[in-house]
């Protein structure tokens, strides 16, 4: 999964950007202006529904709105550099900002999902490790962290980037279940965008719909639709595997800008979010397995199996960091394991050992994969289907293993990466 | 009542989809190393009931574009979403807001300038939500509705008044336009019959 090199230092910098972000948003957001606002119109939501109408009126005033603008903004600016108890501030950043948008979204609508998403990452800075390390506070007076701290502060990171996709997915699965399959032969995305061009008076009318009504923007937008909703599924996936985390976050990037020009809601705040899994990518360029090159997994296969013999091909190049070893299941080396192979080879399986420990079929597969950069996070997510299934996927692929013919040129030298990781 | 019908299979599968992505990330091997880790089980578990609450309140918690909004048991936690329809429209309905002042001059209200803050997104939502509810047809408006703008309709005016204190505003009108959505048709201009019709005023007039 993402950040497998995640540390204090990364973590703190996302509580940076999230406090910085919120702090932004209270600061663009004049919050004393809804002073006009009557109490009658307010509809209290939340925490805020349980307070008594009078303590209400009492804090929907100018007073009330400018105290605490200033005692959020001190909340957020205290969270941002790092001072004081992470429990206590986040707590207090937490309760201000369901207060904040409790005030501002009780005249009417709901709570937007960039606010929704600010909100809910505060959740995981609650723990002191994200004040481990790139705050004032630590910077000046606090030790180092130490690698417990560095373990969580791993968990929470990988938390908090898959959470962010997850919101992206569960907005798409929502669609997905609310909306008619119909919608995406309407014109739906040009009624909306129409419908929003009035919102600012951003766009002109007229000019907005003459544009949408163009056939290749009107092809480009019931395209780009349906394939924005399947990369809001794949997000959460993403992250997972680390794979296609570019194209996601630039479509999604994409994505934002879209909906500001068509329906003049500007999710800045989700497109800053995003930012989580390419700090992440950063912090896991340079990730190896881990193992060591003196203990390695040794790898049993049958020789005479060209599915085999392309599989150890392959992850033998794959492996740059030297874990593993290969060799024959009726080799020397698989003797001197003790491993022994029924009389029959179409029953034979790849086997990895790795000290004491004896892997066989699909869990040898993985444990194999798991020491390659490239598939070792597959891996990882594969390990989760339960083994009986795996064995007989498994099992299935080897029935027909050697229907995959052995390269052409038997006498051909193996590549330089596997000859030297080859045993007898 | 039945059950067994479409809608509730395909929230089934939604909240299949929803509790299957969470389960994923905590059945990791990685989340399930650090929840062997005692110093790590307390992080796992609140994170843990964090997405499950999270999952359990995206399944649970509907209708967040009505106004006023009812049955929201997790009111900061549903995601927004764009539901669709099933068929084209042929035309578009928008509300504008106009104020007429003490000096007789008519004004353009737009809630969105008039808060330019990121609220000002729902300040739109709200008027079209109250907006149709206010005009379907063959119907009177619940006193909920009409109530809720006035109120609303008196922030505006407090508001704008307040940044133009020299021209203040006396009455507020809400209207009504369909915007023809063919290419082409002739947008009908804001504030002026046949295009646009009154719905609304405040101080309200009512019987």
């Amino acid at each position: 999964m993402i950040f497998k090199e995640g540390t204090t230092f990364h973590f703190g910098l996302a509580r940076i950007l999230v406090f910085g972000i919120l702090l932004l948003d209270l600061l663009v957001d004049d919050l004393p202006a809804l002073a006009s606002m009557p109490a009658e119109a307010f509809l209290p939501r939340g925490v805020l529904g349980w307070l008594p109408a009078s303590w209400l009126e009492s804090i929907l005033q100018p007073g009330f709105y400018h105290g605490f603008t200033l005692v959020y903004g001190g909340v957020l600016l205290v969270g941002l550099c790092g001072f004081g108890p992470a429990w206590l501030v986040t707590g207090l950043a937490m309760l201000c900002t369901l207060l904040f948008h409790g005030l501002a979204r009780g005249f009417g609508g709901h709570v937007n999902h960039q606010e929704l998403i600010m909100l809910h990452s505060l959740f995981f800075f609650l723990s002191s490790r994200s004040y481990a390390a790139v705050s004032l506070n630590a910077l000046l007076w606090k030790r180092p962290a130490d690698e417990t701290d560095n373990e969580a502060s791993r968990l929470l990171l990988r938390a908090l980037c898959f959470w962010v996709m997850l919101t992206y997915f569960m907005i798409g699965v929502a669609r997905l279940q609310t909306s008619d399959w119909r919608v995406y032969g309407t014109n739906a995305m040009t009624f909306y965008a129409l419908l929003h061009s009035a919102k600012w008076n951003f766009w002109n009318f007229s000019l907005a719909r003459d544009v949408l009504h163009q056939p290749w923007f009107d092809l480009f937008l019931r395209v780009t639709f349906p394939l924005a909703t399947l990369l809001e599924l794949a997000a959460p996936l993403a992250v997972m595997v680390r794979r296609l985390v570019w194209p996601i976050l630039i479509s999604l990037w994409l994505f934002h800008i879209a909906i500001l020009l068509c329906m003049n809601i500007f999710f800045w705040q989700n497109m800053l979010m995003l930012l989580l899994p390419l700090l992440g990518w950063y912090a896991d360029r340079r990730w190896q397995p881990s193992g060591s090159a003196d203990k390695p997994l040794i790898v049993f296969y049958d020789a005479a199996c060209g599915l085999c013999d392309g599989f150890i091909r392959h992850v033998a190049t794959a492996d740059r960091a030297g874990l593993l070893r290969f060799a024959p299941l009726n080799g020397i080396t698989a003797q001197e394991h003790h491993i022994t192979m029924p009389e029959n080879r179409a029953e034979w399986t790849i086997i990895a050992a790795e000290g004491d420990q004896v892997m066989d079929r699909s869990d040898a597969a993985l444990a194999i994969l798991a020491k390659t950069p490239l598939w070792a996070d597959i891996a990882d997510l594969a390990v989760i289907i339960p083994r009986a299934l795996r064995d007989k996927v498994y099992r299935i692929v080897a029935r027909w293993r050697h229907m995959v013919p052995l390269k052409k040129d038997a006498c051909e030298l193996p590549p330089l990466e596997l000859r030297r990781k080859l045993l007898p | 009542m039945k059950w067994i019908i479409f809608e509730n299979a395909k929230l089934v599968l939604e909240a299949a989809a929803v509790f299957g992505a969470v389960l994923l990330f905590l059945l990791h091997p990685s989340v399930k190393k650090a929840w062997r880790t005692a110093s790590l089980r307390m992080i796992v578990g609140a994170i843990g009931f964090l997405f499950m609450l999270e999952a359990l309140a995206q399944i649970t918690t509907r209708n967040q574009y009505t106004y006023p909004q009812k049955h929201e048991p997790f009111p900061f936690t549903r995601w927004a979403m764009f539901a669709g329809f099933a068929a084209s429209m042929e035309n578009g309905v928008i509300y504008d807001w106009r104020g007429l002042t003490t000096t007789g001059a008519a004004v353009a209200l737009n809630p969105a300038l008039l808060y330019v803050t990121p609220n000002a997104v729902v300040l739109f939502t709200k008027t079209h939500s109250l907006g149709d509810q206010l005009t379907s047809e063959g119907q009177t408006p619940e006193p909920v509705i009409t109530k809720a703008l006035d109120a609303f309709a008196q922030g505006l005016k407090t508001r704008y008044n307040s940044l133009h204190p020299e021209a203040p505003v006396a009455k507020i009108e809400l209207w009504k336009r369909t915007l023809p959505l063919q290419r082409g048709a002739q947008v009908p201009a804001p504030f002026a019959t046949p295009g646009s019709s009154l719905v609304y005023t405040f101080p309200p007039v009512r019987s």
